[in-house]
């Protein structure tokens, strides 16, 4: 028999029990509580935080890029963007016929950027005009807002719109300077830790953190807006009137490097960038390599007198305008005779030009090449910058000394071409082309940081001051009255330059194109104290395509408005080139060939004597 | 013992309207600070359109289509050789580089 418990013991056990269970509860509660207090503080102060405090993201506006002269060529601006909560539109029909006059878009898009947005946020329309906004605001349409954003404007336009590039949407930098300082350009973003009341609104206790924005950087190109200009305008010209497929022009400061114009057709708008294709983004004058034709016979020339091969008025046979090379045989336009060295280059004879390449030989001719600034990027300091085409000489097919001495074989960008007639405006330095004024500010961090985005500045000597003097000299009788570039002529100035009309090569034929030409002209004025050195080509002109007809007259143009414009004063009387061009030397004489007479220049120079042919 | 009650009450009113002049300021502040904004928004946008309107493109239309102007032709410009009585022992070259001389505007 089970004894029954005491009714005072039952009641101890239940005064036990509930006793442990308090202290239980008490013991969990007390953990509870310093694990939120004191394991969780900080999490907890985080989402407090989170709820009281409103975070402000202070943007800071791209830098402006300004010309030379201090002109604007793009800044930023604000703009309302237009979004829409999707789910709390009751009728989408109704909401897309209101909305549509409003926006300048048809109810479909409004529609389908509806249904493509998620259920809280659709973009509708971004980066409106400010009085668009006040329509919307105004006709009261619910379940939109706005947010403000950075629109990047370029006021001129397409002035230079492939040097500049462009900012996309979502204000990354998609090409040209935009891209490449970025870094320097963009700034860093801010931010503005402050308490919101119960409506949103921000309110400013005296602790609120803050997180200094760092303001973009200008900059400041070498491009002059009126230089640039009028570039643009004579090329447009030129383009229009020949129904070519495109062109460059680059106006360069021989003694500087700085560039003061790069054109490029046709035209590219930055405000405008979704219009346009990729290749029309492009800045040609940098990322694109042609063949340069008859333009490069400046550098076989300079080269060859540089090494004491050849003479101005040594006498070339151009064998009445057929010659034999390696490969095939090689063409003059003219029939021409025996000639001096200077009339080879004025009149732009491929085979006297050859001739003489022979005897540099290939490894002088593709060094030379290499230190005209060719086969190379000059570091310019703008991305896509091309290297341009010129194979290892070891390469170079039994033709290849031949083709490459008259600008076939070899491709070169305009910069090349145009910084290469700067080494002889330059008095034989080869300067690097700069399209940056790293001196506008005096914040040394940026200075530094502009000097890594481009390549090394260097003045180096290429030829001596007295070659570059001869070659200029001869350059001259190009645009005088019997060389191919007469219509180059710039009245009250002297003029120095080459032309160029080179065929381009058909892939798909695997041959040279008998209708496609590249017409160019490279030369520098005032010859006697340059200028500007400024480089035409015109691509693929339709009808005529001699760089002499095509290009001389448009660098005639630009150089007549641009030294107008610099105030530049034309000499009254223009001295004659040392050189005259004259006629084919008298029927009859025989020939010196010019493979005779590097052993009797050579011969001379250390005896300070200088040969004369005659007879 | 009233004087007391006083006290407290009026250091509470005091206290009051301080923390609520403040809230106002902020609130003022914050207006302002917007206002700010607003107008430098402003001046950037109307910089913007006066670049655009000094467009050379723009300007060389009005001048040669609305006003009928025409570039100068050769022999419409003279230059005149001006004596340099300061710089008498050391003149200045005729030819003026770009780089040497920062031109003064000019329309082309």
């Amino acid at each position: 028999m089970r004894t029954q418990p005491s009714p005072v013991g039952l009641r101890r056990s239940y005064f036990y029990g509930l006793s442990w269970l308090l202290s239980l509860g008490l013991f969990m509660v007390f953990s509870r509580l310093v694990f939120l207090q004191v394991i969780q503080h900080q999490t907890w102060l985080k989402k407090a935080e989170h709820y009281q405090e409103k975070r402000i993201p202070l943007h800071t506006e791209r830098g402006t890029i300004y010309d030379r002269n201090g002109r604007i060529l793009a800044m930023s601006i604000e703009r309302p963007s237009l979004y829409a909560v999707p789910s709390q539109i009751k009728d989408w029909k109704a909401f897309s016929r209101r909305l549509a006059p409003l926006l300048g878009l048809s109810r479909k898009k409004i529609l389908h950027r509806l249904q493509i947005g998620g259920r809280e946020f659709a973009w509708l329309q971004r980066k409106l005009r400010p009085e668009v906004r006040e329509a919307v605001e105004a006709s009261g349409i619910e379940a939109v807002g706005f947010v403000t954003e950075s629109l990047r404007v370029y006021p001129k336009r397409s002035l230079a719109g492939q040097v500049l590039g462009f900012v996309g949407i979502d204000n990354e930098a998609l090409g040209g300077i935009e891209v490449r300082y970025d870094s320097i350009l963009k700034g860093r973003k801010g931010w503005l830790v402050v308490q919101k009341d119960r409506s949103g609104k921000p309110l400013f206790p005296k602790d609120f953190k803050y997180i200094r924005p760092s303001p973009g950087y200008d900059l400041k190109l070498t491009l002059d807006e009126v230089i640039q200009h009028i570039s643009e305008r004579e090329l447009d010209r030129i383009v229009q009137e020949t129904g070519a497929a495109g062109g460059t022009v680059i106006v360069m400061a021989p003694d500087s490097g700085e560039i003061l114009a790069m054109a490029v057709a046709p035209r590219f708008d930055p405000n405008r960038y979704r219009n346009f294709s990729s290749s029309k983004r492009q800045n040609r004058a940098i990322t694109h390599a042609y063949e340069p034709g008859s333009t490069f016979k400046l550098v076989t020339a300079a080269a060859a007198l540089e090494e004491n091969l050849v003479f101005p008025e040594d006498l070339i046979d151009c064998e009445e305008g057929l010659y034999r090379v390696k490969g095939g045989a090689v063409h003059d336009h003219d029939a021409i005779g025996v000639i001096p060295f200077y009339q080879v280059i004025a009149r732009s004879s491929n085979i006297g030009t050859i001739k003489v390449a022979e005897v540099l030989g290939r490894t002088r001719l593709a060094s030379y090449i290499q230190a005209f600034g060719f086969g190379r990027r000059l570091g310019i300091g703008l991305p896509g910058e091309s290297p341009g085409l010129l194979r290892n000489p070891e390469a170079w097919s039994g033709r290849s000394l031949a083709s490459i001495s008259i600008g076939q074989e070899i491709g070169v960008t305009p910069l090349q071409m145009v910084t290469a007639a700067s080494v002889l405006a330059n008095g034989g330095r080869l300067k690097t082309p700069r399209i940056i004024q790293e001196d506008s500010g005096e914040d040394a961090a940026l200075q530094e940081q502009l000097r890594k985005k481009r390549g090394p500045l260097n003045a180096k000597r290429v030829i001596s001051e007295r070659v570059a003097s001869v070659m200029t000299q001869i350059l001259r009788t190009v645009v005088s009255e019997k060389g191919t570039a007469r219509r180059a002529a710039v009245p009250g100035f002297s003029v120095a330059g080459k032309t160029g009309t080179a065929q381009k090569f058909d892939r798909e034929a695997g041959r040279y194109s008998k209708d496609k030409y590249v017409s160019s002209f490279v030369g520098f004025v005032p010859a006697e104290d340059p200028a500007l050195t400024i480089l035409v080509a015109v691509d693929e002109p339709k009808g005529v395509a001699w760089g002499g007809e095509i290009a001389a007259p448009v660098f005639s143009r630009i150089a007549q408005a641009v030294l107008r414009y610099l105030k530049v004063p034309p000499r009254t009387e223009a001295e004659p080139p040392y050189f005259q061009a004259a006629e084919s030397a008298q029927p009859g004489l025989e020939a010196l060939r010019v493979l005779t007479r590097p052993s009797l220049w050579s011969a001379a120079s250390p005896l300070n004597l200088k040969p004369r042919a005659e007879g | 013992m009233l004087l007391l009650v006083a006290s407290i009450v009026g250091t509470a009113v005091a206290s009051v309207w301080l923390r609520d002049e403040i809230l106002r300021l902020e609130y003022e502040t914050e207006g302002f600070r917007q206002t700010k904004k607003g107008l430098l928004q402003d001046q950037r946008a109307l910089t913007v359109r006066i670049e655009q309107l000094r467009s050379l493109e723009r300007i060389e239309a009005i001048a040669l289509g609305e006003l009928g102007m025409k570039p100068p032709q050769p022999g419409q410009e003279i230059y005149i050789a001006v004596r340099n009585f300061l710089e008498e022992e050391d003149p200045a070259p005729a030819g003026v580089r770009a780089s040497e001389k920062r031109p003064e505007r000019q329309d082309p």
